[in-house]
């Protein structure tokens, strides 16, 4: 009898739970939206410090009388690299001496400007205009006319990225700041700028993707693919891309603009970007969209592989050009000797050349040497066998003096010297003729057979250079290789370029005739 | 000496059972409004395809395998789909209009301002939200009617089911 209410209490209460209880599965976890491919970063990369990049070089130039001064980096034995650089200081050239209606003439300086440190300052091309403008070392005297600056970018394999900023200024205040990024494969010399590190492809897929992050950020639930953009919204995400900086993982990072939408996104009530957003483009995406020299590029940061910069010279020989640079020439005479290589080594510290005139009847003993300074890149010219006074000569004298010194180079090196230093710079019209070679003389004697006090050689020799000035010494004295290193980072600091005689006539000595300077 | 009289068994089954039959009755006023829907409840353990009508108005949708649906009948004009888990409860029926419209005349508290897009099938689908709810609407072709999800969860949590609301409004289609 009382099993009979239990029964019933019983099937009540199933009925209740049954009624309280929900279908479900604790366990299960709702899907997420796919991480986006894409990520943002507060900043883009930083650029490197160039002091860290083997094998470049700095370009300086400062001209006080249009209002200029510009720095790049070159890339010595990567002469495409170097003239895509130097075009900017060329541009800019340009443009002062349409502004001021004056010509460019290169021009130095006193030791004080300090113009021996040269390419790019870290940084430059990322602070403010009006900082740069206002900073010596880098603005046009007086805050007026222009600033060109520099960073590299990125340097792997055999890429290297230079980021090359234009200021122009009146009265210290900034009036139109432009800046280009060069990326230049060193090994190849093919030179593009960033928009080239990507393939034709890349601006409507970097769209689509850019805008998909977009509109998920907005609470997108669309699943329909981003449309295409249109041709107008393409050309503006063309200059997108000009922004691309490489980081040191492979990825790209370009720069969203402020401002930035879409039709979609607008749809969607989300209003343009209000800053601008950095956004990184992983490897894997990178290499399906780049360019040849950008998968490069992509590749050799992934994998860590440093920058190798193509072969060159210690001096840097073949790279200046001294229409554009203010270049002196210095001249060793009576070599090779013991000193010589002391020479030899303080003009490869600060990558400058040199010419030698050289004794004929000195070559055999220190062949070696001589051997190194071509191998340096310096040139070497003919001071004839044994040092005499030529005008004293008779014709067939003059002519075995030279020959024989001509013999004693080639056999020695393989060069043959294009030019002759007549021994105390003394010749006449038949000494020329005979020698059949342009003689070299100078505008700066140094007089350092005298043996002046170290500071007053100094001086002469860097004091009294003028543009396309040759300096006379002799690498036989002792003072005068010990004050080779001050020498070359005084005429530095002037904004002298140290150059062969060759290239100080730019590329080619006159047939005949004697020089002193090739103004 | 006179002995205490016990009461009759009978009587104390008859006092018991009156209890019980008060309590059923009791529970079934209350209860089978209640018990009863979840009895209409199913959850399949494949990918299903649900379709509402509403006069010549007609939709359907796709619910996924381990989701719960809940609706009187199977001509009912509407339907409630549950997550696996519960938490997210999507109330779909079918409206007049455009998607937009169906959108901006549901009163929903605190609702945000309408947002439109395109299904991947290129018909309109609009959405708004809410504290915890997000009301959102697909269209048919030529805008006459659509289908409108009303989704609730947890405030705190109904974000994170965006993706699999997104998946369902997919599914939409309205007068096929």
């Amino acid at each position: 009898m009382r099993r009979g209410p239990a029964v019933v209490a019983g099937l009540v209460t199933v009925l209740l739970l049954a009624g309280c209880a929900q279908p479900s599965d604790p366990e299960w976890m709702p899907h997420a939206w796919p991480a986006p491919e894409i990520r943002a970063v507060d900043a883009p990369p930083p650029p490197l410090p160039p002091t860290k990049v083997p094998g470049l070089a700095g370009e300086r130039v400062r001209n006080d009388t249009l209002g200029l001064q510009a720095r790049v980096s070159v890339v010595p034995g990567g002469e495409p690299v170097s003239t895509a650089a130097l075009a900017h200081v060329r541009a800019a050239i340009d443009l002062r001496v349409a502004a001021t209606d004056h010509s460019y003439t290169p021009e130095v300086f006193d030791r004080a400007a300090g113009l021996g440190e040269r390419g790019c300052q870290e940084g430059s091309t990322v602070r403010a205009a009006a900082e740069v403008i206002a900073d010596p070392a880098l603005g046009p005297v007086g805050g007026s006319g222009i600033a060109v600056v520099c960073d590299i970018v990125t340097a792997a394999g055999p890429v290297l990225g230079q980021r090359i900023r234009t200021i122009e200024a009146a009265a210290g205040e900034p009036t139109a700041d432009r800046a280009t990024v060069l990326f230049a494969d060193v090994a190849s010399g093919e030179v593009t700028d960033a928009r080239g590190l990507w393939n034709a492809e890349a601006a409507a897929s970097l769209w689509s993707v850019i805008v998909d992050v977009l509109r998920r950020e907005a609470g997108a639930l669309s699943l329909a693919p981003v449309p295409a953009p249109e041709a107008a919204e393409l050309e503006a995400f063309e200059g997108v891309l000009d922004t691309t900086l490489p980081a040191s993982d492979g990825s790209f990072v370009l720069s969203l603009p402020e401002g930035f939408t879409a039709p979609l996104l607008a749809d969607l009530g989300s209003p343009p970007t209000e800053a601008v957003r950095h956004l990184v483009i992983p490897p894997a995406r990178v290499s399906a969209l780049a360019s040849p020299l950008g998968a490069m590029l992509s590749s050799a940061l992934t994998a860590g592989t440093p920058f190798s910069p193509p072969p060159s010279s210690p001096a840097r020989t073949g790279s200046t050009d001294c229409r554009l640079v203010p270049c002196v020439a210095l001249t060793y005479d009576d070599g090779p000797g013991p000193l010589t290589p002391t020479v030899l080594d303080a003009l490869a510290a600060q990558r400058s050349a040199a010419t030698f005139y050289v004794i004929g009847r000195n070559v055999e003993g220190d062949a070696d040497t001589l051997r190194r300074a071509v191998g340096d890149g310096h040139e070497l010219g003919n001071h004839t066998w044994n040092h005499p006074r030529l005008p004293t000569l008779d014709a067939a004298a003059v002519g075995r003096q030279i020959r024989d010194t001509q013999n004693a180079v080639r056999e020695a090196t393989g060069v043959r010297p294009t030019s002759f230093r007549p021994p105390y710079g003394e010749y006449d019209d038949a000494v020329l003729a005979e020698a059949g070679l342009p003689a070299i003389l100078w505008d700066v004697d140094t007089d350092d057979w005298r043996r002046p006090a170290d500071d007053v050689l100094v001086e002469r020799a860097v004091d009294r250079a003028r543009p396309r000035s040759i300096v006379l010494l002799h690498d036989v004295h002792e003072a005068t290789a010990r004050v080779t290193p001050a020498v070359i980072s005084g005429l530095r600091d002037r904004g002298f370029t140290l150059v062969t005689v060759t290239e100080l006539f730019a590329g080619a000595v006159p047939a005949s005739g004697a020089w002193r300077s090739a103004r | 000496m006179t002995g205490v009289r016990r009461a009759p068994r009978w009587r104390g089954a008859l006092i018991v059972t009156g209890a019980v039959v008060v309590v059923v009755a009791v529970a079934g006023f209350a209860l089978v409004p209640v018990v009863l829907p979840w009895m209409q409840t199913t959850v399949a353990e494949t990918d299903r395809t649900i379709r509402l009508s509403a006069g010549e108005r007609t939709a359907s949708l796709l619910v996924p395998a381990g989701w719960s649906v809940q609706r009187e009948s199977d001509e009912s004009p509407t339907v409630v789909v549950r997550t696996p888990d519960a938490a997210l409860a999507l109330t779909v029926d079918l409206v007049p209009g455009a998607s937009v419209d169906a959108v901006a005349a549901t009163a929903v508290e605190g609702r945000g301002a309408v947002r439109v897009e395109q299904t991947s099938e290129g018909t309109a689908l609009a959405h708004a939200e809410a504290p915890g709810v997000l009301v959102a609407a697909v269209s048919a072709s030529d805008g006459s009617a659509s289908a409108r999800v009303i989704a609730r969860a947890d405030p705190e949590r109904r974000e994170s089911y965006d993706a699999e609301i997104a998946g369902l409004l997919d599914t939409v289609r309205v007068g096929q």
